[in-house]
């Protein structure tokens, strides 16, 4: 049974609202927020400025993915990276993936996972060892969530190899829970990962995807062009995911198999969790490489059916398979319906499904435009985010070839590369979109092969800024100066169910402009950008309506009468 | 990366299993790199032997069939049945179709013979391949300065196995000498491609559209630039006028519908996928597309079939994609794919008059990849060319071990036996294939004209023309049949045998007239084997 995406009927606005906390934390001293520009009913277009400001920044992380000339496919997959406020402290921190030798005897020294706390002003301090989240597994995935709903967020590595559960102690430190939970999930090869709360029952379950069958007894080094190339993902057979239920205990149950996710395998690489069709559940899609994309169908209990064909995201406009990377959420056409991204690899399109409702969904990759700017690169993390506040997501996609010989053979553009500057999409309020180019300030010039990619306003100036971790190199840290206008920043929190309010459906109505977004965590690429949830404001006038839609099905509504300088928290209403 | 997908069943319905497919692509999928249409020299050239043998014997005797022979060996034939797809070919079209041509193989002045610089050992590993490959591409330029096709090979190789910038710019200096030069726009064009230029690349294919507006394949892949550039309108015109001039063209089909669906014009697309799924049930894109406009359209049974039918094709595809990439070998996958380059290098030399140094490519091509057909066929061709039937007859021995189903090239080699006046080896060949393939109906044709016409065995022929009407009771399996019956004498049964085939096929009024001449009882000429196609 099919229900509405919002209950009209929900009692009037503001007589719901029980707790809406206007967060007077503030950043720190000198990041005040600047003045915004006064809204008018027609944005007019103002550039987007990113800067590169890594020098700056304190970030002295250097991702390896361990190879040592071998060319395990693993490797060139390497890893995401994740946002999260991990010590409450109302802005977030950063936490880098960091590979490892496969097959070797010894890990590079050195080359942990690293956990970066933000001091504000685009100063972050490297807090790894204290913080006690330092894996030197070979790190893939990563999503963060408060799993056992005591207020602080945790992290889950998906790594080759044993994976790794995080607890946060509340006090600036974790503890490896890994195998009391339940959640190591054998030696597979990971990918994306995302926690999600399947049955609505108030905790959060755990999806883990799992990128192929890898035996590197069986690897052999392919030659290309005459030089050493990496093998392809279809040399391996493809791998089923795993799914874990949170016992609300602090333990998982595998549940993979019951759960019907083992139905089928794939090549996981991104993947989120989100209700496609409306009916009140979370849904599960996931990027696969080299074959057809999966969207698991949640019946509400836990029980999944795969439906990716049926539903339209399977393959592309031709029927062709994509060799899939990254995945974001997005209303491209503010339509009330979200539609999705992926990444992919050179010579196919990024390609954006948008939702037509009663669960189908078109590629309108060709359509939305700027399909040519994304052809040749070989695409990985995607962020779904309004960089310039005119109520339209833009879309920042990571690039980069996966071959670092890729150079060496020849006839190589500043698109097909090994490193190659992103690319940065422009959306506009009829659902198209328009390539940057080169011109969104100095983070367009920078050439780096990036994988993961998180979006996030580190410094509470309003502006959502950028993080790519670049394989084999230093990350990216891209701060947004790109005018500044009226937003909206919402972090959920849950009181009958999930902390985080995972899954919640977030309606933001402004002079006639409607956007939506539902919480997830996990995105991108291998990636999770945190539980801040950011909307542009330019475009309307007058008091904001928002709507909450929380994974029980309860709604809950709020108006602002003018749009806020700082995070709106909003606490689940207890009746 | 090197890339690999032996599945790739694509609409033309060739279900490329060689590894030629797999080198110079960076698409993970397999299917990012649209060659410039590999150039196949054996298959213009054998195409014409073949055209020889279809129609059997008897025509072997004649001046024109001497003189198309003469013309496959020099391999410059321009009767070929099939598209002439290589590059001097492709060179010879350009010519047609522009005043400007300036320089041609033909018009190289022949020069003394040069050695191919080829390796004393031949390599194995695919880095000396592609260095041994480069030293032949770049030398072929070197010795034929002004011969496009040589630089056509050159850009080619480039753009298959180096460097697609270099490529890029070889074709652009032909482009320069002759803006028609359609290989070499297509080469751009692909270039173009691979960069993201997808606009550029539009203009490149339709350049090479108007250089030869006869090629309908080129005009889809023009159809399909334009749907990859959004420019979805004119990918419509495009795609609706080959299906003007080529209704049953699957692929137009197929490509119509995707730009069609893109168009939101649902019942169209519907209808052309609908149209393609009847020559292609088993290509599952068709049915994807048509689970999507069945959806779209409200038409859930319809979509629930398609998803069933596609589900079961799927499977097949991803197995044997996945079992394609674990067999997949780098080194050979290079040597197969140098090879086919070099039997088209090995024809610009001919053209050039330097057979010495293509007979030297063709036999390093043979060796390089046991299976490069396309080189023995060439050096077979060459043979014939020479006046050296056995040495022909030795190729396509070799060949035909490799494709021992086709008889294509033991018919060839019967009629080379008879050629040389050994009528028994032909025989033999000819009979001991039908023998273990006795349910192969060509060759039980082939065998049927050879006791007709080469061993004056009508009584013979009858037996093995009856048994290709047992396999194929088709209107041309009858006529052969009434020609073997008035050969030996059974008027009457040639009558009854030229009844049936009018049956069938009652608007042929070859077969008309050849039954009324039978019936008035002329004993003038023959019946002839109007329509049958071997």
């Amino acid at each position: 049974m099919k229900r509405k995406v919002f209950d009209q009927s929900a009692p009037a606005i503001a007589a719901v609202v029980a707790y809406c906390i206007f967060a007077s934390e503030m950043p720190r001293a000198t990041a005040q927020p600047q003045s915004i520009t006064s809204a008018s009913s027609a944005p007019r277009q103002s550039p987007i400025i990113l800067t590169d400001v890594t020098d700056r920044t304190g970030i002295d992380f250097v991702h390896t993915d361990g190879s040592y000339g071998k060319y395990f496919l693993v490797e060139a997959m390497s890893a995401g990276l994740a946002l999260l406020d991990y010590d409450q402290d109302g802005d977030a921190d950063v936490y880098f993936l960091n590979g490892a030798p496969i097959n070797a005897k010894s890990n590079l020294p050195g080359a942990v996972n690293s956990m970066f706390r933000n001091d504000g002003d685009f100063r972050f301090k490297q807090v790894t060892r204290e913080s006690g989240v330092g894996d030197d597994g070979m790190g893939l995935g990563v999503a963060c969530a408060d799993f056992d709903n005591d207020g602080f967020v945790d992290i889950y590595v998906n790594n080759y190899g044993p994976n790794v559960l995080y607890h946060n102690n509340g006090d600036g430190t974790f503890t490896d829970v890994t195998h009391a939970a339940g959640v190591s999930n054998g030696s597979l090869v990971g990918a994306g990962a995302a926690f999600f709360d399947m049955e609505a029952d108030g905790d959060l379950d755990l999806y883990v995807g799992n990128y192929i069958q890898f035996d590197p007894a069986l690897h052999r080094v392919h030659i290309h062009k005459g030089l050493p190339s990496y093998p392809s993902p279809l040399s391996f057979s493809p791998q089923f995911d795993t799914l874990y239920r949170n016992n609300g205990d602090g333990t998982f149950a595998d549940v993979s198999k019951e759960s019907g996710i083992h139905a089928v395998a794939g090549r996981s690489m991104g993947l989120l969790a989100f209700d496609y069709d409306a009916d009140g559940d979370s849904d599960v899609v996931v990027a696969n490489d080299t074959q057809e994309n999966f969207l698991f169908e949640n019946d509400g209990k836990g029980y999944f059916t795969e439906v990716g064909v049926q539903a339209g995201i399977a393959y592309d406009y031709r029927g062709k398979p994509q060799a899939s990377m990254g995945v974001a959420l997005l209303d491209i056409d503010h339509n009330g319906l979200l539609d999705l991204y992926f990444t992919s690899f050179s010579e196919e399109f990024a390609t954006l499904y948008t939702n037509l409702g009663s669960g189908l969904f078109d590629d309108a990759t060709l359509r939305a435009g700027a399909s040519e700017a994304t052809f040749p690169h070989v695409k990985w993390g995607v962020v779904a985010v309004d960089f310039d506040n005119d109520g339209n997501r833009d879309l920042l996609i990571g690039a980069g070839d996966l071959d670092d010989q890729r150079d060496k053979r020849g006839g190589v553009s500043k698109s097909t590369a090994f490193r190659v500057p992103n690319v940065l999409l422009r959306a506009s309020s009829n659902g198209t979109l328009h390539d940057m180019k080169h011109d969104w300030g100095s983070a367009a010039q920078v050439s780096e092969s990036t994988r993961g990619l998180v979006a996030g306003d580190l410094d509470n100036d309003g502006r959502v800024d950028c993080i790519a971790l670049n394989a084999r190199a230093r990350p990216t840290v891209m701060r947004n100066e790109s005018e500044l206008r009226p937003y909206l920043k919402l972090r959920l929190i849950g009181t009958r169910e999930n902390r985080d309010g995972i899954g919640a459906l977030i309606s933001v109505e402004r002079g006639g402009d409607r956007q939506v977004m539902q919480t997830h965590c996990g995105n991108s690429y291998q990636s999770d950008c945190g539980q801040e949830w950011h909307f542009g404001l330019a475009p309307g006038v007058g008091p904001i309506r928002i709507s909450i839609r929380w994974p029980d099905g309860s709604n809950q509504s709020l108006e602002l009468a003018a749009p806020p300088t700082s995070v709106v928290k909003v606490l689940q209403f207890s009746p | 990366m090197s890339e690999h997908d032996p599945s790739a069943n694509d609409v033309n319905g060739s279900n490329d299993d060689t590894l030629a497919n797999s080198v110079g692509t960076s698409s993970r999928m397999g299917t990012g790199v649209r060659r410039p249409n590999v150039p196949s020299l054996a298959v213009g050239v054998l195409a014409t032997v073949s055209l020889v043998a279809a129609c059997v014997f008897h025509w072997l005797r004649s001046e024109a069939g001497k003189e198309t022979l003469q013309r496959a060996a020099n391999g410059m034939d321009t009767s070929s049945v099939n598209e002439r797809r290589t590059a001097i070919g492709q060179g010879a079209d350009a010519r047609s179709t522009s005043a400007n041509q300036t320089s041609t193989a033909s018009q190289t002045p022949v020069a003394a013979e040069v050695t191919p610089p080829l390796l004393a050992i031949p390599p194995q590993a695919s880095p000396d391949v592609l260095h041994e490959g480069r030293l032949v591409a770049d030398q072929l330029v070197e010795f034929m300065p002004q011969s496009l096709e040589a630089k056509e090979m050159q850009a080619r190789f480039e753009y298959e196995f180096g460097d697609t910038t270099r490529a890029r710019q070889i074709w652009q200096s032909v482009i320069d000498v002759n803006p028609h030069y359609v290989y070499a726009l297509v080469g751009l064009g692909d270039v173009a491609t691979i960069e993201g230029q997808l606009q550029a690349a539009v203009r490149y294919y339709r350049q090479a559209v108007l250089a030869d507006p006869n090629n309908l394949s080129r005009q889809v892949t023009l159809g399909i630039a334009l749907l990859h550039a959004a420019q979805l309108d004119d990918a419509k015109q495009v795609l609706s006028g080959v299906l003007a001039r080529d209704p049953k063209n699957v692929q137009a089909h197929v490509e119509l519908a995707s730009v069609l669906a893109q168009l939101q014009e649902l019942e169209a697309a519907r209808e052309h996928f609908e149209i393609a799924l009847q020559s292609k049930p088993e290509l599952a894109e068709i049915h994807f597309g048509l689970i999507n406009v069945y959806r779209r359209l409200g038409n859930r049974e319809k979509a629930a079939h398609h998803q069933a039918e596609h589900a079961r094709l799927q499977k097949d595809v991803v197995a044997k994609r996945e079992r394609g990439r674990r067999e997949y070998n780098d080194d050979r996958a290079i040597q197969f794919d140098v090879g086919k380059l070099y039997v088209d290098m090995a024809r610009v030399y001919l053209a050039g008059g330097f057979r010495k140094s293509a007979e030297l490519l063709l036999l390093r091509a043979s060796r390089m990849e046991p299976e490069n057909v396309d080189a023995r066929q060439a050096l077979a061709a060459a043979a014939v060319g020479q006046g050296k039937p056995f040495d022909a007859i030795r190729w396509l021995s070799e060949i035909s071990e490799l494709r021992p189903d086709d008889v294509t090239f033991v018919r060839e080699m019967a009629r080379l036996y008879c050629q040389i006046n050994r009528p028994d080896d032909a025989e033999k060949l000819l009979t001991s294939f039908v023998a273990e393939r006795p349910q192969h109906l060509v060759a039980r044709r082939a065998l049927a004209m050879f006791f007709l016409e080469v061993r004056s065995q009508p009584e013979r022929a009858v037996e093995h023309a009856q048994a290709a009407i047992d396999l194929s009771p088709t209107a041309s399996s009858f006529a052969m049949l009434a020609s073997m019956h008035e050969a030996a004498g059974n008027l009457q049964q040639a009558i009854e045998s030229l009844k049936k085939a009018v049956e069938l096929e009652p608007r042929n009024s070859s077969y008309q007239q050849a039954l009324a001449l039978l019936r008035e009882g002329s004993d003038a000429k023959p019946v002839q084997n109007g329509g049958a196609q071997q």
